[in-house]
């Protein structure tokens, strides 16, 4: 007897939009903002059924399908961010006219696999996730037909993510051939069996890791981890602003708890070599992230870059190996995405010259044109760099500590000495905005007012950090006790 | 001890803090009423930090006014907030500088002035909570913050270069304070606890003891800062508001010395006294070479930034001396104290002379535009009374007795001799330089023809002006003839301090 009730939330979604691309089609253009606002009603009613429902849907003891409390603590927060990131982006496309009901539909197909990303205690479920996933991506990148740069972004990430695809597939047949079992847990029962520290020479352990290396490639491929990170600049570049807050944000938080769960409980047996696959990982993208992004102009390619260094700080967190680690890279991977959903929703409503942002001078003198909006970037800004008081600050302390307290002082060091490279190039960012002359020339599609409270709420989390720390200890301690 | 029912530190933080951040916003056609704002609450402040003093004991060495809460509850991190005597101190200067620069702001006529006073107040906010905090995370938290108010201060309203300047600030300090952070994560790891005083109790291996050192070295040495790592301090002196060098020259370096007495003395000594012999040389190269340099500058703001290089090496040197005693005896040790307390009586008196120092440039340059000595001769036949001032603090500057200058650097000078006579001898040159660079400064601008029109047309000392520089003229009188009004607050503190080393030992 199967329990429907388990997977209620998927249902939710799945049914609104059958829903709404039907009775989209009906109603007359004047009328589109209905289903815009069924669209976030049904995100915000999941969200509040998968809350109401937090310690029932715990109660799920299936061998497929996961609704345990760490997993729905990332569902909550997936689906807030993209009612936020949908109000940004509906803003956005009205603005320039090129406003489509498809666009959600296609990124609510996108919410439905990372869902059953998260939810996934199988192989072959996760990869039909990471697909559904990828595909309603590569979709919303080609959204904008007129440009070339968007045809260019989407068939270059239609390309390398079949080539991280084959990548993830090879993985899954190689440890199906060597497990006998494409299930999470029996899987973990095996390796674990095999008493890797005892046997270092066995041939399956040899598979095993070759098996791990490369699904381990696939999803740093979809993570943005250098040196699979050479997407990530181009389909930022390509893409209008609010589909690169899409991609920045709340995927990473799905690849995110897949390799969470991968890592630190099915292959927990072989913690010893994976340890050493992400600092190598972690190091290359903060570097590769920092440096390069001193040198660009366009504030989407920076910030892509500073995705990648910021994804090399959550592998740092990882590659701790002990669940200090894992809670600060969760602390810092929820950061990461309220801080990004922040610094791309602002640049959204930005116009200049009648065009969205482009390059980091056309923000020029926006502290004397609109002092607040200055404000609100620069209180971003100095958070990504990870100035004290604000909530940035705290997610590297907790990584730095993590890794101080397991003795891997000379990576924190690298780390910190690395925040300072990184700091450069948001300060160029903040001293365009405050010492440059003006041009006049800047707008805003919209009123600021709830960047405004959005942003305060950033500055209040900075204050009271706790209220993530918290969050942190309590799904992270919950994934290892169950 | 007495006791206040009021969280009083809370109060004289958050006072300035919240002040500064309503103000960021209140975009006033007003010009005066944002002024008054200012005025009213840096002058709170002042009141609260002298109710502060009234009430603070200083018989006994213990922390005083502790207020301790759960803040971060996760990695045990506490809004501890106590004083004790050398915190009480720099309260002080900091609240004083303060004020004394919101007044002097009434002449000045800018962009802005709302976020002018502002930053300057939420600054001074930051400041107090570095002194106040006891908990090592929230003294991160005060110590890096303090960089976004100065570097905008610097960015926005500073000279022609302030872009490179602001932006060398900024990323100095930072590379400076980070590396401090893995020092404080590890000390907190030992410790188990993020609680300061915890600190001094660990037992660490000598080659623990040089990493930890050497991260509290390059943050603190930096802001105060040291030879060699001082070239940010000239570029953004010469680049910032009048106002901006005087908040730097006075309280912003003495957080690298408050620091240095607060982490690198009482947690590694052992450190301290193994790498003595390059620490030592390092500040008597500050104090000669600098001295030097100060002599060839042609700007009168970049003399006195290499100036307050120079001054800060005899601070330095104090601190630094200390750690030559360890494990000996005890009469030593009574000079220790004397070279510690001469080291703090020097960060103040400094405070207070580059702080005059930096005013009266301002008020040169907001007359005639240029900060060039060469542009400037005979101001004092246009303007006797400033020059009256100027020079008085130049001569201050150079360790005139009877000044708060000759104290600290005397004493510090005490403990050299009983150290090392070659060290005194070489640091006792600094009476000679300090003189050269400060009296020939007086001789070129103050002295001589009036060769210019723009000296010749120079205005009158207008009354806000005036005030400032004799308030800080009284006080460098009052701590020059009695010098125990700031010896006796820090008197306890530092003896405790100095044992603490020993016991460690």
């Amino acid at each position: 007897m199967i329990n429907y009730l388990y997977i209620f939330p998927e249902i939710i979604i799945t049914s609104a939009l059958c829903f709404i691309i039907v009775l989209d089609l009906f109603l007359p253009s004047r009328l589109k903002y209905i289903s815009y606002y069924l669209i976030q009603f049904s995100l915000i009613f999941c969200a509040y059924y998968i809350y109401s429902h937090f310690s029932y849907l715990n109660t799920n003891v299936s061998q497929l399908y996961d609704t345990s409390i760490f997993s729905n603590t990332f569902k909550i927060f997936i689906l807030l961010s993209l009612a936020i990131i949908f109000y940004y982006t509906a803003v956005f496309l009205r603005y320039f006219n090129i406003y489509q009901t498809e666009y959600f539909l296609i990124t609510m197909f996108g919410l439905l696999g990372m869902m059953i990303m998260i939810s996934s205690q199988n192989l072959i479920l996760l990869y039909l996730g990471i697909e559904l996933l990828s595909l309603s991506l590569y979709s919303v990148i080609a959204f904008n037909k007129n440009s070339l740069f968007s045809s260019e972004a989407a068939v270059k990430y239609y390309i390398l993510g079949a080539i991280s695809s084959g990548f993830l597939l090879f993985g899954i047949s190689l440890i199906y051939g060597l497990t006998g079992s494409l299930s999470f847990n029996e899987i973990f029962i095996h390796i674990s069996s095999l008493e890797v520290l005892n046997n270092m020479d066995n041939v399956q352990i040899i598979g095993l890791l070759f098996a791990l290396i490369f699904i381990l490639i696939s999803l740093s491929f979809k993570f943005g981890a250098a040196p699979f990170h050479m997407w990530i600049p181009d389909v930022y570049h390509g893409s209008v602003i609010t589909t690169t807050l899409l991609l920045s944000t709340i995927p990473k938080i799905a690849v995110f708890v897949i390799l969470i769960k991968l890592l630190a409980s099915v292959f927990s047996g072989l913690l010893l070599f994976w340890t050493d696959m992400t600092i190598v990982l972690s190091v290359l993208s903060i570097l590769i992230g920092n440096i390069i992004a001193i040198s660009q102009t366009n504030i989407k390619r920076m910030l892509a870059y500073s995705t990648i260094a910021n994804i090399g700080f959550i592998l740092l967190g990882l590659s701790v190996g002990s669940i200090i680690g894992y809670k600060a890279a969760m602390f810092y991977t929820l950061t990461y995405v309220i801080t990004t959903i922040a610094a791309f929703g602002l640049l959204s409503q930005l116009v200049y010259e009648k065009k969205p942002i482009e390059n980091i001078n056309d923000l020029s003198g926006l502290n004397s044109s609109s002092p607040f909006t200055a404000f609100l970037l620069m209180i971003i800004l100095l958070s990504y760099i990870g100035i004290p008081p604000f909530i940035g600050f705290h997610a590297k302390l907790l990584i730095i500590q993590s890794l101080v307290e397991t003795n891997n002082i000379s990576l924190g060091i690298f780390a910190v000495l690395m925040t300072v490279i990184g700091s450069f190039y948001y300060l160029r960012v903040i001293k365009v905005i405050y010492f440059d002359e003006s041009k006049n020339d800047l707008s805003t599609t919209s009123k600021l007012h709830l960047t405004g409270i959005y942003i305060m709420g950033l500055v209040l989390l900075g204050l009271l950090p706790d209220i993530l720390g918290q969050l942190s200890q309590y799904s992270i301690s919950n994934l290892f006790n169950t | 001890m007495y006791d206040l029912n009021i969280p009083i530190l809370s109060l004289l933080i958050w006072t300035p803090l919240i002040g500064g951040l309503v103000l960021f916003f209140i975009n006033h056609k007003n010009d005066s009423f944002i002024k008054l704002i200012g005025f009213s609450v840096s002058t709170l402040t002042l009141f609260i930090s002298i109710l502060l003093l009234i009430n603070f004991n200083t018989s006994q060495y213990l922390l005083q006014f502790v207020e301790k809460h759960v803040w971060i509850e996760n990695l045990d991190i506490n809004y501890h907030l106590a004083i004790d005597g050398f915190s009480m101190l720099f309260i002080l200067l900091t609240t004083t500088i303060t004020s004394i620069i919101i007044i002097f702001n009434f002449s000045e006529e800018r962009q802005q002035n709302n976020k002018y006073i502002a930053l300057f107040l939420i600054l001074e906010g930051l400041l107090l909570g570095v002194f106040c905090a006891f908990d090592s995370i929230l003294f991160y938290i005060f110590f890096e913050a303090m960089l976004i108010p100065l570097f905008l201060i610097i960015g926005i309203w500073g000279g022609p270069n302030r872009v490179y300047a602001t932006i060398k600030f900024f990323i100095y300090t930072l590379l400076g304070s980070v590396l401090m952070l893995v020092a404080l994560l590890y000390l907190s790891f030992q410790a188990n606890s993020f609680y300061i005083l915890d600190y001094y109790s660990l037992v660490l291996s000598l080659d623990t003891q040089i990493f930890i050192f050497l991260a509290f070295l390059i943050a603190f040495g930096i802001k105060v800062p040291m030879w060699p790592v001082h070239t940010w301090l000239p570029d953004a002196h010469v680049e910032a508001p009048s106002s901006g060098s005087v908040i730097l020259a006075a309280v912003l370096l003495k957080v690298g010395g408050y620091g240095m007495i607060r982490f690198l003395l009482p947690i590694t000594p052992d450190a301290g006294l193994y790498l003595n012999n390059i620490l030592i040389p390092l500040s008597l190269i500050a104090i000669i070479y600098i001295s030097f340099v100060a002599i060839a500058q042609q700007d009168m703001k970049k003399l006195i930034a290499y100036s307050s290089v120079a001054h800060m090496g005899f601070v330095t040197l104090g601190i630094f001396l200390v750690f030559n005693t360890i494990g000996q005896a005890e009469d030593i040790q009574i000079i220790s104290h004397i070279g510690l307390q001469g080291s703090i009586m020097q960060m103040l008196s400094h405070g207070l002379i580059s702080a005059g120092l930096f005013i009266c440039i301002g008020i040169i340059y907001s007359r005639t535009k240029s900060r060039m000595i060469d542009d400037q001769s005979g101001v004092g036949q246009v303007m006797p009374l400033f020059s009256a001032l100027m020079m008085f603090f130049l001569l201050a500057n150079s360790g005139l007795p009877g000044t708060s200058g000759f104290v600290g650097e005397f004493m510090v000078l005490i403990a050299a001799i009983k150290n090392n006579i070659i060290y005194a001898i070489l640091a006792s040159t600094t009476l000679v330089l300090a003189a050269t660079y400060s009296l020939w400064l007086g001789k070129r601008v103050l002295f001589g023809e009036v060769n210019s029109d723009t000296v010749a047309s120079m205005k009158k000392l207008r009354l806000d002006e005036l005030w400032p520089l004799l308030m800080l003229v009284m006080l460098v009188i009052l701590i020059g003839i009695k010098p125990n009004l700031v010896l006796d607050i820090s008197e306890e503190s530092s003896i405790n301090m100095i044992k603490i080393i020993t016991n460690k030992y």
